[in-house]
């Protein structure tokens, strides 16, 4: 069961501004205005607010982090004696240019763990580094342990923040980022045949998952019900999607077996959705492997299109977001579908989100290196 | 749970780079640094030991404690401008893809999944012994379910602790192949408390030790 949720995001610090940017396709992206870039950068960002202006020496990741686990805990109902057995994280690491006086490394996956879990005053630690589907594989760790009786309470947090002056240039130099020549809020556009790369952003989300029995027994207020996991690796490259999609429809299927569905149950798929070319038009052939004739029925959409790709944050905060679209039964939208590419032909949502009956959703985190996951969540009909 | 293979540290032989050539293709290779071919190695020694057609269902989990900094040869530059506009430059031209994907703490895990074919669950836990603990209870727990029909589990770590670069220092590496029947020993996955101090692959170095010695 998922009982609290957190965020702190570029559309804002919490759960409800994020959710009502995103449902409402409001893009918090602007320029980037926190250390100078040569001429010609990709410049649109999504910058948590607060931090437009500096890059402090401390560690922004640790920030962000702190206050969506609070935010998860309070909406959990957990009391400081409620016993966390293990806190799994997703993160990067968080590093600065040796500007002199300056540290490197400000932050590793394995402390920021650490400082986590010694907050959540859990047991045990567990960090993850799964690129950009880091998030979704520490909630698939988090699962994995409860479904085992190996845990009862599990806190599930992604947080990065590389909208720094060293991590920033080196996804510059992959060219995987937009150069596009629009208003920075627009250069997000998933599936959308302009497409040129993903718009970097920051942030953390937290979730709390218990088992059944451990929330009906301190009264917990269970949001939304996860039934299934995938992971799988696509094994060709590590950048590249695979021109098969394989790996990812593997994640997906599994998935939907795991949670003793057929695929015609999904109703909704928050897409990973990067706005790269590769991988939208990747992730959409192995919808319509896995959905079949199934997938004409889909609601797809990537909310990526509003807040950016927050790296190891986004399978968690995707997660959020999907629990969120079950409570209320609207299907975010994808923002920025103007102009529809023909190996993209699945139903977006275009451009306004969109209410309708919801019973399962799907959330879907791929990541460099040829990680998949995907999660298959339900609502709770009270 | 049975260990139906394994590779200490003291089994890898010194000319590694060698035999990770003869299975990895060039392009795999060219992104192998001095810290991801050891464990390149020991995940080849060991998926060698099963059956191939099990091969692309297999759980992957690679547990290291190494991180990567920010590469020394960029030097310290004052903080002005267009002392900062200098330093971007010679970063990029440093740190090309090539350099920064190979520097990745997965990357040894991903070059194993594309030289292997390995396409069923699999993760990077970044940790010393605690980590590799809760790897192998992963690990069983997809065992015991019937999700995978075999686990490998690999840890590495820097012969110098603290190194950031992923070319600056040789790693140790340990693997095993975990299974749910079979022949092989007994595995008894540690508590993480006796394991928490240790680096992963000294852990996992002392879960075969262990297994060796209760098979005798």
């Amino acid at each position: 069961m998922v009982t609290g949720l957190g965020a702190v995001t570029p559309c804002g610090i919490g759960v409800a501004p994020t959710w009502d940017a995103i449902v409402n396709g409001r893009s918090p992206i602007d320029r980037l205005k926190r250390f100078a870039v040569p001429s010609g950068s990709t410049l649109p960002a999504g910058v948590v607010p607060g931090f437009e202006r500096e890059l402090p020496p401390s560690s922004l990741a640790l920030r962000f982090a702190e206050v969506a686990l609070d935010e998860a805990f309070a909406d959990a109902g957990l009391a400081n004696d409620d016993c966390i057995d293990l806190v799994v994280v997703g993160h990067h690491g968080e590093r600065r240019a040796p500007i002199h006086g300056m540290p490197t490394v400000v932050s590793t996956a394995s402390d920021l763990c650490e400082n986590v879990r010694h907050r959540a005053r859990a047991t045990r630690g567990l960090a993850i580094f799964g690129a950009c589907a880091a998030g979704g594989l520490a909630i698939g760790a988090g699962v994995e342990a409860i479904k085992s009786s190996r845990a009862d309470v599990v806190v599930c947090l992604g947080v990065d923040a590389m909208l720094n002056d060293f991590d920033y240039f080196q996804f510059a130099h992959l060219y995987a980022m937009s150069t596009r020549d629009c208003e920075p809020s627009e250069a997000s556009c998933p599936f959308d045949v302009r497409r040129d790369g993903f718009v970097l952003s920051e942030g953390a989300a937290c979730v709390v998952l218990e088992a059944a029995d451990a929330a009906a027994r301190r009264n917990a207020r269970p949001r939304a019900a996860l039934h299934g996991v995938g992971i799988s690796q696509s094994a060709y490259d590590m950048i590249a999607s695979p021109p098969d999609a394989l790996g990812p429809a593997r994640a997906m299927a599994v998935a939907v077996a795991d949670a003793r569905l057929n695929p015609d149950d999904i109703g909704y798929v928050n897409a990973h959705g990067t706005s790269t070319r590769d991988n939208d038009w990747c992730e959409t052939l192995a919808i319509r492997r896995v959905f079949g004739n199934a997938a004409d029925r889909l609601l797809v959409s990537s909310t990526k299109s509003v807040t950016g790709h927050l790296m190891a944050a986004a399978g968690t905060l995707e997660l959020v977001i999907t629990v969120r679209a079950l409570e209320q039964c609207v299907a975010p939208p994808t923002i920025n579908y103007v102009e529809p590419d023909p190996h993209c032909d699945l139903y977006y949502v275009p451009n306004e989100a969109r209410q309708h009956p919801l019973r399962y959703a799907m959330s879907n985190s791929f990541g460099f290196g040829g990680h998949n996951t995907s999660l298959v969540v339900g609502r709770l009909t009270k | 749970m049975n260990l139906a293979a394994a590779v200490d540290v003291t089994d890898l032989g010194v000319d590694v780079a060698t035999e990770a050539r003869r299975y990895a293709g060039r392009k795999v290779f060219r992104l192998l640094e001095r810290m991801s071919i050891p464990p390149f190695v020991v995940a080849h020694r060991l998926v060698r030991a099963v059956e191939g057609n099990i091969v692309p269902d297999l759980a992957l989990v690679v547990v290291s404690g190494w991180e990567p900094g920010v590469p020394d040869d960029l030097g310290r530059h004052a903080d002005d401008t267009e002392s900062r506009m200098h330093l971007i430059a010679k970063m990029q031209e440093l740190i090309t893809p090539t350099r920064w994907l190979s520097g990745l703490p997965n990357n040894a895990l991903c070059q194993i999944a594309i030289t292997t074919g390995s396409l069923g669950p699999n993760m990077h836990l970044v940790g010393g012994g605690a980590a590799v603990a809760e790897a192998l209870g992963l690990a069983s727990d997809m065992l015991h379910r019937g999700s995978v029909p075999a686990a490998l589990v690999v840890a590495f770590d820097s012969e110098e602790p603290r190194v950031r670069g992923p070319n600056e220092v040789d790693s140790s590496a340990a693997g095993i192949v975990i299974v749910s029947d079979g022949a092989g020993a007994a595995l008894n996955i540690p508590a993480v408390g006796a394991v928490r101090d240790l680096r992963a692959v000294d852990a996992l170095s002392l879960v075969i030790g262990d297994a060796c010695r209760s098979e005798q």
